[in-house]
């Protein structure tokens, strides 16, 4: 797993915040979710793009479009997105990360990593734990950091400021 | 990161569907704070859950009697805002309703706009009462123009002399004995988001200060 080459793409069309971002993580064969993502319908990319938006703005609220195992010991780190096609129940892993520990600690990004179909009323452990091997990558983490740098500025001081240095 | 504008910047009917979408979330979140199912509020309605379900699933077309029918269903009202947010083309995409619902809870619930304005002169007024305070009671805590400090009971510290609203409301209210100075002062456990006593008024705290 660590010998592929892995890219994140990040997902900003959902909108923005200094608090929290998604993309999707690229670049092996059980990294389903950003192809499964393009083939879902209109209305079903409608959804996931509305529910990542409300994500991103900082809602935690309604679990029946994403939530957290934040009580799990083993996969705390893991997220779901959900959108449902007739008789479908659509399911986008991913992990929640923060690639600026540095420049904006608070920061959560929500890597996706595996899509899956969904007939039970609860998860598949089994993704999850998938998930948190992407987690765990190395590969993975640094094709996040190439998308996100965390390198703190020397802040600029303009010529014409009032303050004397 | 590439500069890309929001997925409903050239359809009005992506925006319809993602303004729509997001009132069905705070639907959903009443019914699931509250333990309401579908079947529930379908009986409420006089509807199928078939109906309730489409409703859910498909919010795209939904008539302004449908929004008013099943909020006021779940007990909540519904208030169509029209909002200029200096993004003229839209490439921001709209703000979420829950954003304006934050706002409104923590002006007090306003009813009216001289409640609103009086909302806006309490908090204004409760810093100043705070910064005399904390200028002539506790000179030793530590300047910093980010932070106020709030010990929850009959005192607040304002640490930082500002002069406008706009000025003291940016700042982050930081708890004594959590971040701050390790004191608490009155010894009563502090808890974000609840109004604090600053003399004769209130001042809010704000939720993100809870472990910084």
């Amino acid at each position: 797993m660590s010998q592929d080459v892995l890219s994140f793409r990040p997902v900003p069309d959902v909108g923005r915040s200094s608090g929290r971002g998604v993309g999707f993580l690229e670049g092996h064969t059980e990294l389903n979710a950003w192809a499964a993502f393009e083939g879902l319908g209109v209305k079903q990319k409608r959804d996931l793009k509305t529910f990542r938006g409300e994500w991103v703005i900082g809602k935690d609220k309604p679990k029946s479009r994403f939530h957290g195992w934040p009580d799990d010991d083993e996969c705390d780190m893991c997220f779901v997105f959900k959108a449902k096609e007739r008789n479908k129940n659509h399911r986008f892993y991913g992990y929640l990360c923060n690639p600026l520990p540095k420049t904006n600690s608070p920061f959560r990004l929500c890597v996706l990593c595996i899509h899956a179909l969904k007939n039970e009323r609860e998860s598949d452990r089994s993704e999850l734990l998938r998930v948190r091997v992407w987690y765990e990558s190395a590969t993975a983490q640094e094709a996040v950091k190439e998308v996100f740098t965390d390198q703190l500025t020397i802040p600029h001081v303009a010529r014409d400021s009032k303050w004397k240095m | 990161m590439e500069n890309v504008t929001h997925w409903t910047h050239q359809s009005t009917a992506d925006f319809v569907y993602n303004i729509s979408s997001d009132f069905v979330a705070q639907l959903e979140t009443k019914m699931e704070e509250e333990d309401i199912s579908r079947g529930a509020l379908a009986n409420r309605l006089s509807k199928t859950s078939g109906r309730v379900s489409q409703v859910f699933n498909n919010p795209g077309n939904l008539s302004l009697r449908v929004i008013v029918d099943y909020a006021r269903a779940l007990g909540m009202k519904v208030s169509l805002v029209a909002y200029d947010d200096g993004d003229s083309k839209n490439e921001n995409g709209p703000i979420n309703p829950d954003v304006f619902v934050k706002c409104w809870e923590k002006c007090n619930q306003p009813q009216d706009l001289f409640e609103v304005a009086a909302a806006n002169s309490q908090i204004f007024y409760d810093v100043n009462l705070a910064l005399n305070w904390a200028l002539e009671e506790m000179p030793c805590l530590p300047a910093d123009p980010h932070y106020v400090y709030v010990g929850a009971g009959q005192q607040t510290v304002w640490n930082s002399i500002h002069t406008t609203f706009e000025e003291a409301t940016a700042k982050t209210f930081l708890p004594v004995g959590v971040g701050g100075p390790q004191e608490i002062i009155n010894g009563i456990p502090f808890i974000a988001n609840q109004l604090f006593t600053v003399k004769t008024g209130v001042v809010y705290a704000k939720q993100e200060a809870i472990g910084t």
